[in-house]
């Protein structure tokens, strides 16, 4: 043990090495192990916490991923066949194609695991989940896959230049653009196509709609967006749909001011003068109104207004 | 019992009541008159109508002049305010402050203090902007008879030939007035941390090279040249000189460490102003989230992780 107790290095490490790379120094408070690499030769080592993976062939193929729990993944060439490997809690998976840019690991817990990667034999891409493939693709794209359990993963890939989605083998498309997220631990997506833009709220598909829009991501990552359908406005929350106001949000000529602390929001239509807050409509409060704001201290939305040469401030509380 | 009913129904009832927008009257526009700089005028919720601050143009004897009006006293007139800035939050302490024009001068406005006339205001903290810390502390930078000084919370320091030009930074203001700052005179660099004077430097290595991220403490760590040797100032200490000055690390509670090399080509480090070495190499440095380093002696490499070396724990 380290003299300020925060560290603990292996007893049975050598005392030098002929090269030492790659060091993350972690304190136990965090949950995770110190990692790096160290050469000897032409062998490369991994030290984890305790562990020394190795002889790797030294190279570009290092990665390495590991959560608070214990878990952890790496990518390395092996030194008996030459083989670039991802390895994940201590098992190697099958082979895959040496490029740290294809491969893409994501580690939820100790069981739950899924990697993006380019396969040796048809070069193509795959996404394995849980130790099970998925593929092939043209493409994979990692951002917002998921995997929550080894039966509910979700991830979106493309084929021929069209987008679909993946859902626990529930394929949804093609489009030619989707927005991916995840809504307690399940998927949802804006997508779009020449028919219009559809969505995917508590697993069913909807649409062709007009037009689909979110005020911020964090409010569409709570599943709170917005969406014109015949050009009637509609606004989602939590997975209920309710008719909006016409005149503010089918304008599209509507700003929005958002209280994070105590979630709620003032959206305004400088067309109408219409203002919305927590779901009632004030007719004509925003009429010729100018420089809204939120005084944070005192969680009020504030704003002016010019009525012929009588300039009024306006207030409404954001709690 | 339906005593008790009835009552909670009002109470229930009350609550569901939604609150209706206040609006009130706050100022009559003059007939010569126009508002101006419309998005930095700010109501007081503490205060209501006698906390407001607004700008307005006025068209008088011929001329148009602005003014700043805050609760119903005028500020002016001036030629011109340029760019105010209101804080959010405005309140009776909130701040406020802006640039303005008169007679070809240029004034600084300061939550009510004045301070000019200068020929020009700027440029750190960007063209005309000040630097202003959530305390309240503030620097600017302007110029007077073709020379550029620093005024930080109220008191001048130069005149100097070139001053830093970097935008937007609060790291040159910390705690209770400690201030660092960045100046040139006769092509030497200088530096003045809360009155204490480095220098004269032949180069300065940027900021990106240094620290003073953790400045709100006062800790910082700087790399400076003079006659092709390198220095380290750290925390009012100045360490050379030296070969060279490879890695600087600082962490908030004001550790430091460096690595150096000397004349015959031998590395050393510095850590908290005691040196280790003499080593053949040092790669890397870190004070994040203990001391660590990985070096070299003898061909062979070493990692020293809080004191202890690898195999020696």
């Amino acid at each position: 043990m380290a003299d300020n107790g925060l560290l603990t290095l292996p007893a049975n490490y050598p005392d030098t090495y002929d090269h030492i790379a790659n060091l993350e120094l972690n304190t136990p408070e965090s949950g995770l192990k110190t990692v790096f690499t160290t050469q000897e030769g032409e062998d490369q080592f991994i030290h984890f916490g305790e562990q020394t993976f190795g002889p790797f062939v030294p190279g570009e193929y290092y990665q390495f991923k590991q959560n608070s729990d214990g878990a952890y993944a790496f990518v390395a060439q092996d030194k008996s066949n030459n083989a670039v490997y991802v390895n994940v809690n201590g098992k190697n998976y099958p082979p895959v194609l040496g490029s740290t840019y294809d491969i893409s690991i994501l580690l939820n817990g100790t069981e739950k695991f899924m990697y993006r990667y380019r396969d040796v034999n048809d070069q193509s891409m795959y996404v394995n989940v849980c130790g099970k493939s998925y593929g092939p693709y043209n493409e994979v794209e990692d951002y917002n896959m998921n995997v929550i359990s080894p039966d509910n993963y979700f991830f979106r890939y493309n084929v021929d230049g069209a987008w679909y989605v993946n859902h626990s083998e529930q394929i949804y498309g093609p489009y030619s653009s989707v927005y991916l997220f995840t809504v307690k631990d399940n998927p949802w997506f804006i997508a779009e196509n020449k028919k219009g833009y559809f969505t995917l709220i508590n697993g069913q598909e909807t649409g062709p709609y007009d037009n689909v829009w979110w005020t911020t991501e964090d409010s569409r990552s709570q599943g709170t967006f917005f969406y014109t359908q015949k050009k009637k406005p509609y606004r989602v929350d939590d997975g209920q749909v309710n008719l909006e106001s016409d005149e503010t949000y089918a304008s599209g000529d509507y700003e929005t001011i958002r209280n994070y602390e105590f979630d709620r929001e003032i959206s305004y239509s400088y067309k109408t003068g219409n203002v919305i807050c927590n779901g009632q409509v004030y007719d004509g409060a925003a009429k010729d109104a100018f420089n809204f704001y939120l005084d944070e201290i005192a969680e009020t939305f504030v704003w002016f207004s010019l009525d012929g040469r009588q300039l009024r401030a306006h207030s409404l509380p954001a709690k | 019992m339906k005593r008790i009913e009835i009552l909670l129904t009002l109470v229930f009832s009350a609550t569901a009541v939604l609150a209706q927008p206040t609006s009130e009257l706050i100022y009559e526009i003059k007939p010569n008159e126009k508002v101006i700089h419309m998005n930095e005028h700010r109501l007081s919720l503490e205060t209501g109508k006698k906390g407001f601050i607004l700008f307005v143009e006025r068209y008088e004897n011929g001329d148009t002049n602005q003014y700043m009006i805050r609760n119903d006293v005028e500020s002016g007139p001036y030629d011109e305010i340029y760019d105010p800035e209101i804080s959010w939050n405005y309140s009776e302490t909130g701040f406020y402050w802006f640039v303005f024009y008169k007679d070809t001068k240029h004034y600084m406005n300061m939550n009510g203090t004045v301070y000019g006339p200068y020929d020009g205001i700027g440029p750190a903290g960007g063209w005309y902007h000040p630097i202003i810390d959530e305390s309240g502390q503030f620097l600017f930078t302007f110029l007077r008879e073709e020379q550029w000084s620093y005024n930080i919370n109220g008191q001048e320091y130069g005149p100097y030939d070139e001053i830093q030009d970097y935008y937007d930074s609060e790291n040159n203001l910390g705690k209770d007035g400690k201030f660092i700052i960045r100046y040139i005179n006769e092509a030497k660099h200088y530096f003045n941390v809360s009155g204490q004077i480095f220098g004269p430097f032949d180069e300065f290595e940027h900021y990106y090279d240094s620290q003073i991220d953790d400045f709100d403490d006062g800790h910082y760590v700087l790399k400076v040249r003079k006659d092709a040797l390198s220095y380290v100032l750290a925390d009012g200490k100045q360490y050379g000189p030296f070969s060279g000055v490879n890695s600087i690390d600082s962490d908030a509670k004001g550790g430091i460490c460096f690595t150096y090399s000397v004349e015959d080509g031998s590395y050393f480090y510095n850590l908290n102003g005691k040196v280790f070495g003499s080593f053949e190499m040092i790669s890397s440095i870190s004070l994040d989230p203990v001391f660590s380093t990985v070096y070299t002696n003898g061909g062979q490499w070493f990692i020293n992780i809080a004191g202890k070396l690898s195999g020696h724990v």
